[in-house]
């Protein structure tokens, strides 16, 4: 009698009729603007606490705060996009980016997660921009975002003596 | 142990000179004892940035070498305190700017975070909006020759090596993997 290896099975029952692939994405705001981003992308969901400014030239990135015993730099993405995150309390996304963990600074909403196929999420190529694609979700067209990229696109775009330091939004 | 603003800012100790209160009428004699005659400036100032006023716990902090000596203001400073050199971290890569010459590294100090300054950065003329307009370079002073790395500096330096590319994270393909996923 032919046997199934243990996992198999489950891993075909979450492929679609189609054989599409799906993705796991976690939606989430930021001043009151829903977005998504792979869930593979994400490090986690915690409360926010405030971060410890540092004078600082790269676009976005002016603080860090700690964690257990680590330190993370916490990425302004409210004052990339020239928003306020909302609400009480405020939470902390942990986005995979590539070159290591960093915080983010999102609206007080819960994330939820939508698992969706690869194909619905359409790409783009917007310049200078975070985002890599647009999938519909729940009749709204959300934008994705590349945590494993974020900020990356905007090196350089602006500077002024301390960057980020003076003007984040969300520490 | 130095407070700029909301941050800490750690020094090595044999660096510092002097420690004097801006109001001391005999503030500037002291500082020319030190060949220094220029006011001094706000440590924020150094980045680029707008120091803050006069406080009771501002503090004028001079520091150098025999060859070379510069003064700033901070707004306190918070006295000696040992430092586990294994607990400092270098400066995180995701920092790309000029801060990279500004800061050494950075370590856990009571509920928040210190951030060690160059102090070859600190005893240069390099000021941030020069660094801004400039490449990303090791910071350098006057006269090369006269400094030799601290502990600190040493101790950042070796963690600068680590390959930061390297760092590998756990693949999540399904929710309940993802156990922050149920709040």
């Amino acid at each position: 009698m032919p046997m199934t290896l243990p996992g198999l099975k489950s891993r075909k029952a979450t492929q679609d009729p189609a054989g599409v692939k799906p993705v796991m994405l976690l939606v989430f705001s930021v001043g009151g603007r829903r977005m998504a981003a792979r869930a593979s992308d994400v490090g986690g969901i915690w409360p926010w606490t405030d971060g410890v400014p540092i004078p600082s030239g790269t676009p976005h990135i002016g603080a860090v705060l700690k964690r257990g015993e680590d330190i993370l730099p916490v990425f302004d993405l409210a004052g990339r996009l020239n928003v306020q995150v909302k609400g009480v309390p405020l939470l902390c996304l942990l986005a995979k980016r590539k070159d290591g963990l960093m915080a983010v600074c999102i609206d007080s909403d819960i994330p939820t997660l939508q698992s969706v196929s690869e194909a619905s999420i359409r790409p783009v190529a917007w310049k200078d921009s975070d985002v890599i694609g647009t999938c519909r979700i729940e009749a709204e067209e959300l934008p994705v975002y590349s945590l494993a990229h974020l900020g990356l696109n905007a090196r350089s775009l602006d500077g002024e003596s301390g960057g980020s330091h003076a003007k984040s939004s969300c520490r | 142990m130095l407070a700029c603003g909301q941050t800490l800012f750690a020094l090595q100790a044999d660096m510092v000179r002097s420690v004097i209160r801006p109001e001391e009428g005999d503030a500037d004699r002291i500082l020319s004892t030190f060949g220094i005659t220029t006011p001094p400036v706000h440590l924020s100032e150094r980045f680029g940035l707008t120091g803050s006023y006069l406080s009771q716990e501002s503090r004028i902090v001079v520091c150098g070498t025999q060859a070379t000596h510069v003064a700033f203001r901070v707004d306190g400073v918070l006295g000696l305190h040992d430092i586990d050199a294994t607990k400092i971290k270098s400066l995180l890569p995701h920092f790309t700017g000029p801060e990279r010459r500004w800061i050494a590294g950075m370590f856990s100090f009571e509920q928040t975070i210190a951030l060690i300054l160059h102090t070859r950065w600190l005893l240069s003329d390099d000021r941030g909006g020069r660094a801004l307009s400039s490449p990303i370079l090791e910071p350098y002073g006057r006269r090369p020759e006269a400094f030799s790395p601290t502990i600190m500096d040493v101790a950042t330096g070796q963690r600068d090596n680590l390959d930061w590319n390297k760092i590998e994270f756990e693949e999540v393909t399904d929710a309940d993997d993802t156990p922050w996923a149920q709040i």
